[in-house]
């Protein structure tokens, strides 16, 4: 896709540009940010009703479960000259959320990461080239104005800005083999255009209208003794450089037209009018941005993996009957809180398949079942997932459905909040999509929860689906791997090391024990710890009447 | 339309967008409602046409003045410099010539004088046709050049030079009071190549007057009117007639006797009385003649008695001449 004036855009997600940004709305705001210094997060605006790629996906069926907004404000940070990178958050979210449909888009941005993490050099560029744009938009949208009262000079500084981030993509990225070197095709499209010309005019004239030539003579005593001017010469092939009486009457005609009588004026239109030449352009600077945060981010996300002592990689794609494969595979959300990541393997023979995980509490259930998730949304974005090695399948959906706490506003039960789930997920569920589930049916009593269960799991297989559930009824399971009267599915349990602690890696079978009676002694619901609770608070009640009675 | 702002070194699209930018385009004016912009445009085109419009009306107003005040100084200028060009060296040295002549009568009397040329028959009369210019005033007032201007200025032609021009038949008091009385009453044209001393000095003083400097240094109109006023009232014509004159004739009355004076001041007083030749730079006639009004008959004294005794002067000196 084409800029308003047919001119390639700047997209760095997209093999065939797609302008996602409102380009008509954010170019009002742009000249009106231009002009008064006051924007109102122009930026922000735009990529918040900015548009993404067509994707099958609906974000409201697992974003929150994954906690996407936490994963990217944490492990997306990165930062730029010793300082933390402001990201346009939602935006990115946005990305994720809803990863391209088209293979095609996967694997040109794959391209792209491919390329920034083999070249420190390229990424090096492309974070001078975001840098460069982060003091356009600040310029843009008055983050500087309190120390910028010469409205001209503030122009002049943003459109020097803009000059350096076209030269930069022009000249910076000819090594790019990638989608990068879309940058530098636009660049020097924009080179090549009459709007930059005059823009480089405009700013050679601003700095350089003349040359004086002069001639100092210094005495003895260091002091000047005389000072001559030798020439004054006019920059005369400067399409701007007028003579005296010209500006002269231009200031005339520009009061007459209502405008204020100065020399500054005279510049205030010159910039106006070499502005609104480049303002398509310019325009694309914003989406621009948020592209260069979606690949940095995920570098910053592989450096912020590689200081824990662990691996990210761009998997290796391939069809839902093929093997899946996630060696080393750890949950990105531990990191952030401070918590070690166990990496762990996860292999199944195929992709269409439904797997049981079975295990003790504690033993990492639940986060094997987000870090699965979020592999598989980085993979559909085209990004590094948190494996050393991964061979994954694309999926035309996810459904993820982790257990939530109770709401206030909450009108059934748990068990009915389960069934309204369920309900829901076979309402939005594709053919082949991934179904994350965390303990299915656990709201009710085991007998009754075991036949929903099986109806499920049984309605389930018949979407082909790539299935992840845990399960604590372990009995039940058993006897579903026992009877195999299911297809496709699968069975993976908490190893549990010789102290019968978890080891948070997962092998095949079904789990023995829930191992509820280590897990309560762990944190202090023995009957003996029970017991001295009880007591202690009796002695204490006791001794609180006497004192009050004395 | 065009603006200052573009120059022909920019692209067209550049200048276009210039153009737009300050209003100048055709797609900026095509609002329908009157932006404010526009409506400051409209108000300072305004003022600026209506004070360009008095400005210029000023300037053409100052312009035509000062065309006006050129041309009424060239015309004055030429008209000084034809009045100038009207006189002759000798116009113009005329009262050099004269105040040493009168300065050197004031003098302690030297005798009287009656040249040569005089004595013969009818050689008086010869002589006084000739053009002359007279003065009489009291001895005292010649004392300088400017004491003799103010005299000349106050001197007419009284009776004393019509009679020496065209004498009474006698002394008889009857004839002397009709000749004088038919002198005065206009009959005196035999006199007119004898003219006033003040019709040279005065017109001289004025057509001598540095006016070319005056008018040169007039910066507005009503001070030309002022020169070109002045100006008019030299009468060129009298001047040159009186500074082509060839003859001085010259009365200084000495002081008066003591005893009482009639009416009109007459007093018996000496009275010298000089001719003097100006071409030939000589004293033709000097003589000292005392009048006196007692002669008169009482009637006569109360009204005539300088005139008459003017009159009488004449006969005396021209009787002292034919002695």
């Amino acid at each position: 896709m084409h800029g308003p004036r047919g001119a390639l855009i700047p997209d760095l997600l997209h093999p065939t540009p797609i302008q996602r940004i409102d380009a008509d709305v954010t170019k009002v705001a742009m000249t009106f940010a231009f002009a008064s210094g006051v924007s109102g997060g122009l930026f922000a605006d735009a990529l918040d009703k900015a548009s993404v790629a067509p994707s099958t996906w609906e974000p409201s069926a697992y974003a929150s479960d994954l906690f996407l907004h936490e994963f990217v404000a944490r492990c997306f940070s990165f930062r730029l000259r010793g300082k933390e990178a402001s990201l346009s958050t939602s935006h990115l979210v946005k990305l994720l959320e809803r990863p391209p449909a088209d293979p095609a888009v996967v694997q040109h941005r794959r391209v792209i990461a491919a390329e920034l993490a083999a070249s420190p050099e390229l990424r090096a560029e492309l974070e001078a080239l975001y840098s460069d744009l982060c003091r356009f938009r600040a310029l843009l949208e008055g983050a500087t104005a309190g120390r910028k009262w010469d409205a001209n000079r503030r122009q002049l500084d943003i459109l020097v800005v803009a000059k350096e981030i076209i030269d930069r993509m022009a000249t910076r990225f000819g090594a790019a083999r990638s989608g990068l070197s879309v940058l530098r095709d636009f660049g020097q499209r924009v080179q090549e255009s009459e709007p930059y010309r005059s823009l480089a005019d405009l700013l050679r004239y601003e700095e350089h209208l003349a040359t004086v030539s002069l001639k100092v003579r210094v005495g003895a005593d260091g002091r000047i003794q005389a000072f001559d001017i030798q020439s004054v010469q006019e920059n005369q092939a400067n399409p701007f450089v007028t003579s005296p009486l010209r500006r002269w009457l231009a200031r005339i005609e520009l009061f007459l037209r209502g405008y204020k009588f100065g020399e500054g004026e005279i510049m205030a239109r010159l910039i106006d009018a070499v502005f609104d030449g480049l303002q398509d352009d310019l325009v694309c600077f914003v989406q621009l941005l948020v592209d260069i945060e979606f690949y940095l981010g995920a570098l910053g996300f592989r450096d912020m993996a590689q200081a824990a002592g662990l691996a990210v990689c761009l998997p290796e794609l391939v069809s839902a009957g093929e093997t899946r494969a996630l060696n080393e595979l750890f949950n990105p959300l531990l990191l952030v809180h401070g918590g070690k990541a166990v990496p762990c393997n996860v292999t199944t023979d195929k992709h269409a398949t439904t797997v049981l995980v079975t295990g003790p509490n504690s033993g990492g259930k639940t986060r094997l079942l987000q870090a699965v998730g979020i592999a598989q949304i980085l993979a559909q974005a085209g990004l590094f997932v948190p494996a050393r090695a991964a061979r994954l399948a694309l999926s035309p959906g996810l459904v993820v459905s982790l257990i939530q706490e109770t709401k206030a506003d909450q009108t059934e039960g748990r068990l009915g909040v389960e069934l309204i789930r369920i309900r829901a997920l076979f309402e939005r569920l594709p053919p082949g999509a991934m179904v994350i589930l965390d303990e299915l049916c656990s709201g009710t009593n085991p007998s009754e929860g075991e036949e929903i269960f099986e109806l499920v799991v049984k309605m389930l297989t018949r979407l082909r689906p790539q299935a992840f559930i845990t399960t604590h009824f372990l009995a039940f399971a058993a006897r579903l791997e026992k009877e195999r009267k299911i297809a496709d599915l699968r069975f993976l349990q908490v190893e549990l090391g010789p102290d019968e602690r978890p080891t948070y890696q997962f092998t095949p079978g079904v789990a023995r024990t829930s191992l509820a009676g280590q897990a309560a002694a762990r944190l202090g619901v023995t009957g003996d710890q029970l017991l001295s609770l009880v007591e202690r608070n009796i002695a204490q009640m006791h001794g609180a009447m006497q004192n009050g009675r004395a | 339309m065009g603006t200052f702002l573009a120059t022909d070194k920019m692209h067209p699209a550049l200048v276009a967008r210039i153009e737009r930018s300050i209003g100048a385009s055709a797609r900026a004016a095509r609002g329908k409602r009157t932006s404010p912009r526009l409506r400051t445009t409209l108000v300072r085109l305004t003022i600026a046409v209506t004070l360009t419009a008095i400005a210029a009306t000023a300037l053409l107003a100052r312009r035509r003045y000062q065309q006006e005040v050129r041309r009424a100084r060239e015309q004055l200028l030429h008209t000084v410099q034809a009045n100038a060009a009207l006189l002759t060296a000798d116009e113009r040295s005329f009262m050099t010539r004269v105040e040493p002549w009168i300065l050197g009568l004031t003098g302690a009397y030297e005798g009287d004088l009656v040249a040569e040329e005089l004595r013969a028959s009818q050689s008086l009369e010869t002589v006084l046709a000739r053009p002359s210019v007279y003065v009489r005033g009291p001895l005292s007032a010649f004392g300088s050049p400017a004491a003799i201007a103010d005299t000349a200025s106050a001197s007419t032609r009284d009776s004393l030079l019509l009679c020496l021009l065209d004498p009474p038949a006698s002394r008889v008091e009857k004839v002397v009071v009709a000749k004088v009385r038919a002198l005065y009453a206009g009959g005196g044209n035999v006199s007119d190549h004898a003219r006033r001393l003040h019709e040279a000095e005065g017109g001289l003083r004025h057509l001598l007057f540095p006016w070319q400097e005056r008018v040169e240094n007039a910066r507005e109109l009503r001070d030309l009117e002022r020169v070109e006023a002045d100006l008019g009232k030299v009468a060129v014509a009298e001047t040159k007639r009186a500074a082509r004159a060839e003859l001085l004739i010259a009365a200084m009355d000495e002081p008066d006797e003591p005893g009482p004076a009639d009416l009109d001041g007459e007093r018996a007083h000496q009275v010298r009385v000089a001719i003097v030749d100006l071409r030939a730079g000589k004293a033709l006639l000097r003589v000292r003649k005392r009048v006196d009004p007692n002669w008169l008959a009482a009637s006569t004294r109360s009204t005539l008695a300088s005139a008459v005794d003017g009159c009488a002067l004449a006969l005396d000196v021209r009787a002292g001449v034919g002695r």
